[in-house]
């Protein structure tokens, strides 16, 4: 079989030697794997460089957390319902939200500046100590939840206390200096240059918003996130976009030094 | 370079009282932990790679045993025009509004150009990689950026605390006052030699101490730099004339 066709090769055009026959096949097929693994590897420079990487090779930005914890039933507000098939949202393990009667869970709508208090004061925002969590959580929730045997072990138990070691999901690379109070003080004031507007946004009577609103500027729906991930790329083109609009300082050593 | 700036309130400044100066070494300490660098080793000091953005030079004058020192701290002078800044083939050293000669460290490509160019000797170049001992390594000041090898580096005034102060004043909606910035080497020092400020206050300490009899500038005459660091003269009382005197020819 393999002989006759050869065989066949070797008569159909007597100029071309047959290894070279047999190779191009391979050639073919080679340069067509080679320019689709460069054309992957340019797709994905080119999406780093204007926004935030393809999500492969763990360059997903949403990293996983010591306990998975949903801002969605903390800082979201309404039923927690898959809007498509109206039942209750599926935690990370595939089991329904639900409360204690069966009903779908409803988010409990807290502010963002309950849990990161330094946000409206400082450069971080900070991320709450496990004494807060534990003020709720020392009697809300089933004992049968992994992550609140989890949380419960970081904040209760006395072998296991200790602060919990979340991970950073927006990172600013080491040469910049980025400062949340500004930011949170120009943006409640001034609610025009507010981005990505969350659906229950409302401007408050004396013109201004309230500072958990102004955070989807630069972080997405951080209120419907079951895990948190970067929405936004924040990169420098970005930040001086907004600061020309805005009349802030353009200056390199606003942001470098 | 820039001669003169409308659209900024501020035009910082330092002046340096060489007569207060006693040589302690404090503010060289100061800016060291407060901008992150490095610590220099003998050997840093004998290959003349030792970086001190603000260093105190010593002079003898006189014959033993009549002798007399005279200490000179030397910072970046901040100069309105800048040798340093036209060398630069990547625009990474600049002059803000404000009048501060900074470096962006992330644009520097490290050609030392402008090292060369510096009269002072006040601009660094990180041959190595910058390192700390294990138990120092919690004390970097997270406000300034760690710089890595292959870059220039230089006295920035502490532009983190100016920033700091400015935008906490504008926090708590109050008007910035002379005094209320000041460098980690002013802050320091113990006998308030250094004293930091906005020259455009006509009232400000610093532009009182520049408009003083003993005022000088480093090398101004010769290379018409416009330095914006201020030395006033050493006072000294064995002679009969004590203003203005040969200070200015010292390098
Ligand atoms: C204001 C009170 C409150 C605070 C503070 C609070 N939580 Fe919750 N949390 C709740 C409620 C209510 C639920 C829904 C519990 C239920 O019925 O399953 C919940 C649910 C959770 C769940 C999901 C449990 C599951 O079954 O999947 C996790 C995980 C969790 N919280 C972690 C935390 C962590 C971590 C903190 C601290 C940063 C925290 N919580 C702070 C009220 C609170
Ligand atoms: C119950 C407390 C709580 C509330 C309320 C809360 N957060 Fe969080 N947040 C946390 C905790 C704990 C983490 C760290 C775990 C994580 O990254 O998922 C976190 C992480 C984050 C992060 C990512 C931090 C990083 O590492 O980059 C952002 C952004 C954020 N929250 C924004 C918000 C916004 C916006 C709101 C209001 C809509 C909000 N949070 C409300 C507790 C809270
Ligand atoms: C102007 C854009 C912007 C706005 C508005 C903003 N953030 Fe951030 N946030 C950032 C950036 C950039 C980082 C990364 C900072 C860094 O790495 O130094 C960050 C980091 C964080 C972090 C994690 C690290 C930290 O600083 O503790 C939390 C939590 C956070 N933001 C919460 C919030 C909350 C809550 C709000 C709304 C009240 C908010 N942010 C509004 C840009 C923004
Ligand atoms: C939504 C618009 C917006 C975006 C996006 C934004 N900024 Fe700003 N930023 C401002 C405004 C407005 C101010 C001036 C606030 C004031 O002082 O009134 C400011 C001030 C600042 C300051 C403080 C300057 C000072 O006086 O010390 C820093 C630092 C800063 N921004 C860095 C960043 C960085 C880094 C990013 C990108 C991650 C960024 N900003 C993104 C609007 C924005
Ligand atoms: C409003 C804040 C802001 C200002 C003003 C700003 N930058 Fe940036 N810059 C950033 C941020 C944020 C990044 C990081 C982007 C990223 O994550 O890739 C950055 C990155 C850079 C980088 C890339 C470094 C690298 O390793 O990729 C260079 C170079 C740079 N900036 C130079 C400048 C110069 C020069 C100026 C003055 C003309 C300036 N920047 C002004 C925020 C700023």
């Amino acid at each position: 079989m393999f002989n006759k066709f050869i065989e066949f090769l070797k008569e159909k055009d007597r100029n071309t030697p047959t290894w070279l026959k047999i190779l191009i096949p391979f050639l073919a097929f080679g340069g067509l794997a080679f320019h689709a693994i460069m054309a992957f590897i340019t797709a994905f420079l080119i999406t780093a460089w204007f926004g935030n990487p393809l999500p492969v090779f763990g360059f997903n930005q949403s990293p996983d957390q010591p306990i998975a914890f949903p801002h969605t039933i903390h800082a979201g507000v309404g039923k927690l319902i898959v809007p498509k098939t109206g039942k209750p949202y599926k935690d990370i393990y595939g089991n329904e939200r639900v409360n204690d009667s069966g009903e779908p869970l409803t988010g409990l709508g807290m502010d963002c500046t309950y849990c990161h208090k330094t946000v409206t004061k400082e450069a971080w925002a900070g991320v709450p100590p496990v004494e807060l969590c534990i003020s709720c959580h020392k009697v809300i929730g089933s004992n049968e939840s992994q992550e609140l045997t989890k949380l419960r072990e970081f904040g209760l138990s006395e072998k296991t206390k200790g602060p919990i070691k979340w991970k950073r999901v927006h990172r600013m690379p080491d040469h910049v200096r980025f400062v949340h109070e500004p930011h949170i003080r120009y943006l409640t004031s001034n609610p025009k240059a507010i981005q990505n507007k969350s659906t229950d946004f409302k401007i408050l009577d004396n013109g201004t918003v309230e500072a958990s609103q102004v955070c989807t500027t630069c972080h997405g729906q951080i209120a419907e996130m079951e895990k948190v991930t970067q929405k936004e790329p924040l990169k420098m083109g970005q930040c001086v976009a907004c600061h020309r609009a805005n009349e802030a300082s353009i200056g390199c050593e606003t942001c470098h030094h | 370079m820039v001669t003169e700036n409308k659209e900024s309130k501020f035009k910082w400044g330092m002046a340096v009282d060489i007569d207060k100066c006693t040589g302690c070494q404090a503010c060289v300490l100061a800016c060291q932990s407060e901008n992150n660098i490095p610590i220099n080793t003998e050997k840093n000091f004998k290959n003349a790679r030792a970086i001190e953005w603000i260093r105190v030079e010593r002079y003898w004058e006189g014959e033993f045993p009549d002798v007399k020192a005279k200490f000179i701290p030397i910072l970046c002078q901040h100069c309105d025009n800048a040798p340093c800044e036209p060398v630069c083939p990547v625009y990474a050293t600049y002059h803000t509004t404000e009048g501060l000669n900074v470096q962006v460290y992330n644009r520097c490509v490290g050609t030392r150009y402008c090292a060369n160019g510096c009269p002072y000797l006040v601009r660094f170049f990180n041959y190595w990689e910058p390192e700390w001992p294990e138990s120092l390594k919690n004390h970097l000041n997270p406000d300034v950026t760690v710089r890595s090898r292959g870059i220039m580096e230089k006295c920035t005034m502490c532009i983190q605390r100016i920033r700091r102060t400015t935008r906490n004043a504008k926090k708590n909606d109050e008007e910035l006052k002379d005094g209320d910035i000041s460098p980690a080497c002013v802050d320091a020092c113990p006998t308030d030699a250094l004293v930091f400020g906005n020259q455009k206050d006509e009232n400000s300490k610093v532009s009182r101490m520049k408009n003083d009899k003993r005022s000088y500038t480093l090398l101004d005459n010769n290379l018409q730099t416009s330095p914006n660091i201020f030395y006033l003269a050493k006072i000294d009382h064995d002679k009969k004339e004590s203003t203005h005197h040969e200070e200015g020819k010292h390098h």
